[in-house]
């Protein structure tokens, strides 16, 4: 049985494909860890920051821009 | 842009759908929701893992607001899920060992205790007030226990080169403070987005090249890293952690509600780059679910600073509302939800914008 089956096998079921999608894209991120800042992938946003656009390894990443401003994410990247 | 004052007599309605609304506002909604969820993936971990089955076991011996406690973990939500995606997708994310272990403490713990595992197994630190949920500031610094190992290998496992460090008595107080502090200029609305966050892990990455403030990644379901540097004063505490348990409260209504279509994935996403940056290379760019999550970020903020008496409260509607108007042509790669997760946006910045 394949994965996708055993997820809709349970009539009912909370576990759905959607979810166990959800699932796979949290997993995802801890395999960030083996690829190199600055590379444009699957796992990585493209953000710039206060020392030149580097790209980070999560999705809601804020920056300092060292302005003093109370939400740095208001004014840089938001 | 220039944006027009909001009319301080829909605030109210707004903070209150935002706080309390179903299906995307309402913590206990959610949370209730979430409960069940991790029960189910439990018990499907439990056809592999006896340590699983013994904690379904145990759970069902308890109420509700146990199982919301045990479950609000953010150590067990990763090991349950890490478990699920082996079985299901064949992912290589635990081994059964340390998933043995992890559910075993928890039902020996956690459960008897009605205290999250990490309480138990690791050093940590409340903060707020404790007549909710409390939240907590990660303080151990040679984790003794497997759950607190597990706990920081996950952390640093998605963000590479970053470094743990204690958060001093100074820092923590100013946790404090900014929890409180916001809790009194919109109590319902900051209780409800901080109850997704369960922990605080302070640290800065080493050498020097990444400066952040404050940050949450999927995958680490209700933690907040944060710098040293978010630590600045009282009222950008109370902002820094509403605005980050928002994020937090995003990826749980993806749990129980998935708002994106299956395989969708930021990198692959058409992108939308912000008015405000599009002379700005660099910092546009943005993935749909980046803007979905912004686009409810400075909805709250809105609120919380017209609360609060900042100007800023209107430069916050309006980039939501940009936000808004620029993801209906991405609607596509939301499921139902999403879309009406994007509707119910849209009707709450309505109501902001009848004066």
């Amino acid at each position: 049985m394949s994965g996708e089956e055993k997820v809709q096998a349970g009539q009912g079921s909370r576990i759905t494909v959607e979810l166990i999608d959800v699932l796979m894209r949290g997993l995802e991120t801890a395999r960030s860890n083996a690829l190199v800042a600055g590379e444009e992938t699957s796992l990585f946003c493209g953000v710039a920051y206060s020392n030149g656009p580097v790209s980070c390894p999560v999705s809601y990443w804020h920056s300092d821009t060292g302005t003093g401003e109370v939400c740095p994410w208001l004014y840089t990247h938001a | 842009m220039l944006p027009t004052p909001i009319g301080m007599t829909n605030v109210s309605a707004v903070e209150s759908r935002l706080a309390n609304g179903v299906p995307f506002g309402s913590y206990q909604h959610i949370s209730s929701n979430l409960s069940a969820i991790y029960a189910e993936l439990l018990a499907l971990v439990a056809t592999r893992s006896s340590a699983a089955a013994k904690l379904l076991q145990e759970l069902e011996h308890v109420d509700h607001g146990c199982r919301e406690v045990v479950f609000r973990d953010s150590l067990v939500r990763r090991t349950i899920e890490d478990g699920v995606c082996g079985i299901v997708q064949g992912a290589d994310a635990i081994d059964s060992t340390t998933l043995d272990k992890l559910l075993l403490a928890t039902a020996e713990k956690s459960v008897t205790t009605r205290r999250p595992l990490l309480n138990e197994t690791a050093d940590i630190i409340p903060f707020g007030p404790q007549d909710h949920f409390s939240w907590h500031a990660w303080t151990d610094d040679h984790p003794a226990t497997p759950a607190g190992r597990r706990f920081q290998q996950e952390v640093l496992k998605r963000l590479p080169g970053f470094r743990i460090e204690v958060p001093s008595a100074d820092q923590i107080g100013m946790l404090d403070e900014g929890a409180r502090l916001g809790l009194r200029i919109v109590p319902d609305l900051v209780r409800s987005a901080m109850s997704h966050a369960f922990m605080v892990v302070v640290g800065e990455f080493t050498g020097g090249e990444h400066h952040f403030k404050a940050l949450t990644t999927p995958g680490l379901p209700g933690v907040i890293i944060l710098s040293p540097n978010a630590f600045s004063g009282a009222f950008d505490m109370a902002e820094t952690l509403l605005h980050e348990s928002l994020h937090l409260k995003f990826l749980d209504i993806d749990y129980v509600s998935p708002l994106f279509t299956p395989g969708f994935r930021s990198a692959g996403s058409p992108r939308v780059t912000p008015v405000w940056h599009q002379d700005r290379p660099g910092y546009g760019n943005w993935p749909i679910d980046r803007v979905l999550t912004s686009m409810h970020v400075y909805l709250t903020l809105a609120v919380f600073l017209e609360n609060a008496g900042s100007e800023r409260a209107a430069q916050c509607r309006t980039r939501s509302a940009w936000l808004f108007e620029n993801v209906q042509c991405h609607l596509g790669l939301l499921t139902p939800a999403g879309r009406e997760f994007v509707a119910s946006i849209g009707e709450m910045l309505a109501v902001l914008s009848d004066r």
